[in-house]
């Protein structure tokens, strides 16, 4: 009977030290981000100061104030809400046409145009950038929307693609069978049909484009000028780089620039983890 | 599959093709197609004229004779050695603990809090830590109260040649180790549970459980994860370019940063293509072991 108690107890202790850890772990990680909420509700006297305030002695939301009334701070949200949701929405509709069509029939080039579709992501962003860039100039869509959907739907399609056709997959083609049988076309079985049964899926794809699209920073310095096609990730760069004694209004842009980010987050957790996690998987 | 009769093609091959059409076509004329134009632009001298003449293997040739270039190199080679490391070593250390049996709820929510970095925009984790490393930063702060150093004795980490690149491999550790902690977790809670009993009554101590059990049957986890960790800091751009800019004096410029400093800064497009494309045949090498090693993992019997 000792014995049991004995190892019971060892699990015990060995679990309290395992959250422990993990509560430290967790501070640690956390700590950065609630720096930046800090520093974003301060004056400017207060930013650097010794002995350090880790909460502020006046607490101000004038960065904020300043930042929500800057025409061209807005602009560049707006910006990059409307980019990633077109983008979002250009990649979902492409990779669920793909991916149906990879999951129920078989041809010729098959392998090989799956092959292509996951041997292009090896291809790196600043590789792109580069033709991007002159190209954009040449066809005179250079600092538009459409330059920056298109290229940021191009590197998020092979990984949602892949991911919707390996979900597809698992969906029995009974499914559709019988709707087909019904009279339906193959593209109406699959809006009505295997879409809404994949909605797990298909949110995940989404939440993880949107993510993606909405952080980018290489395409959208490269193939923007000037503030009114700019996105927010540009934003806070110029901002670091002209104000460098302004950080609460850098720091406020940063937690504005992150609160979609953060409510994915929060209601789409097991989402976005099962796109980070299939960015990973062979097709 | 049956032929058609009527037609060249079976229903069944039209259908397919009118599905994957879209999405063919657009990554064709957006990947394929911008890759063979760099490929153009490395041969030409003077890529931005009409009358561009072909130079051969000259750019390649100036990339390779160029100090600054090998200093992007070495710097991309330590920055990636140092953070994959970093990445799988702390990545591992939490899968572990995550492991233990601390109840599905506080999983969760830890696993929630570990992948946070990873989901901020590299700007947001750029002014963060960039005000954190600051001379009079909370860092700076925090050493000069443990009286470890005085005032005279003030570091500008992003600002020193010899620190620069180490203060950015541990400000990328900490924004990239929660995909590979991801990786090795959902690798940790496909093992059957069986083992860890078994390895108990054999009378395994945590230590050798780990060595000898847990660590071979990871394996394939972490050369996966590994390798795909390689393959996206071989190409970081974000945190260098929004940090330091690739200074002070060239000691944090990577080869990414360096084609954007050529090209977009110098307008030396021959120049960053024939280096995009040195990144691009690395990367495929890499790629060739990741789909090996995937495919060697998948072929194994459970």
């Amino acid at each position: 009977m000792s014995v049991v108690t004995g190892i019971r107890r060892r699990q015990v202790i060995l679990n309290g030290l395992t959250h422990a850890t993990m509560i430290l772990v967790s501070l640690l990680v956390i700590f950065p981000f609630l720096w930046m909420v800090s520093i974003s509700l301060r004056n400017n006297l207060e930013i650097f100061t010794t002995p350090i305030h880790w909460i502020p002695k006046i607490f101000t939301l004038d960065a904020y104030k300043e930042i929500l009334t800057s025409m061209q701070h807005r602009r560049a949200l707006m910006n990059s809400y409307f980019v990633a949701l077109l983008t979002t929405l250009a990649s979902v509709t492409l990779a669920s046409l793909a991916g149906y069509g990879y999951s129920r029939f078989n041809f010729p080039g098959k392998r090989a145009t799956l092959m292509f579709i996951l041997s292009v992501q090896i291809i790196p962003p600043m590789l792109l950038a580069i033709p991007y860039f002159l190209l954009s100039v040449a066809y005179n869509i250079y600092d538009s929307y459409l330059a920056l959907v298109v290229t940021y739907t191009s590197f998020s399609l092979p990984f949602a693609t892949l991911m919707l056709r390996s979900y597809f997959a698992t969906i029995p083609r009974e499914l559709e069978e019988a709707a087909i049988i019904d009279g339906c076309t193959r593209l109406g079985a699959l809006i009505r049909v295997i879409l809404p049964v994949s909605l797990p899926g298909i949110i995940a794809t989404a939440v993880y484009t949107f993510v993606l699209a909405w952080n980018e920073l290489l395409f959208a310095l490269t193939l923007t000028e000037g503030w009114k096609r700019r996105t927010v990730p540009v934003s806070i760069g110029f901002l670091m780089g002209e104000f460098t004694s302004e950080w609460n209004q850098i720091m406020a842009l940063s937690v504005i620039a992150s609160v979609p980010i953060v409510a994915l987050f929060l209601f789409l957790q097991k989402h976005l983890i099962q796109g980070m996690t299939a960015g990973a998987m062979k097709g | 599959m049956a032929k058609s009769f009527t037609s060249a093609f079976p229903k069944e091959w039209r259908q397919g093709y009118l599905f994957i059409a879209p999405a063919i076509l657009a990554l064709v004329a957006l990947i394929l197609y911008p890759t063979l134009y760099v490929v153009r632009m490395s041969l030409l001298d003077n890529p931005l004229m009409p009358n561009a003449q072909f130079v051969g293997l000259k750019h390649f040739k100036d990339v390779f004779r160029d100090p600054v270039s090998w200093e992007a190199f070495r710097n991309t080679l330590v920055f990636t050695v140092l953070s994959v490391l970093a990445h799988l070593i702390i990545g591992m250390s939490v899968a572990l603990l995550l492991n233990r049996q601390i109840g599905h709820c506080m999983r969760s929510l830890y696993r929630g809090i570990m992948i946070l970095p990873w989901l901020f925009t590299s700007a947001v984790v750029a002014t963060i830590w960039r005000l954190i490393y600051h001379p009079l930063g909370v860092l700076n702060s925090l050493l000069l109260g443990t009286g470890l150093y005085t005032h005279s004795d003030l570091i500008d980490w992003l600002g020193s040649e010899k620190l620069a690149l180490l203060t950015i491999v541990a400000i990328n550790t900490w924004r990239g180790f929660p995909f590979v902690f991801l990786m090795i977790l959902a690798g940790l809670q496909s093992l059957p549970g069986e083992l860890h009993e078994a390895a108990m009554v054999d009378g395994a101590s945590g230590g050798k459980e780990f060595l000898h059990i847990t660590l071979p049957l990871l394996k394939p986890v972490l050369l996966t994860v590994g390798i795909l960790d390689t393959i996206w800091s071989v190409r970081h751009f974000d945190l260098v370019f929004l940090l330091t800019g690739g200074g002070p004096r060239y000691a944090t410029q990577l080869i990414s940063t360096y084609i954007y400093q050529r090209s977009f800064q110098g307008t030396n497009f021959g120049f960053g293509s024939a280096m995009a494309l040195v990144i691009l045949i690395v990367s495929s090498l890499l790629g060739w072991f990741y789909i090996r090693s995937v495919t060697s993992a998948a072929s194994r019997p459970a």
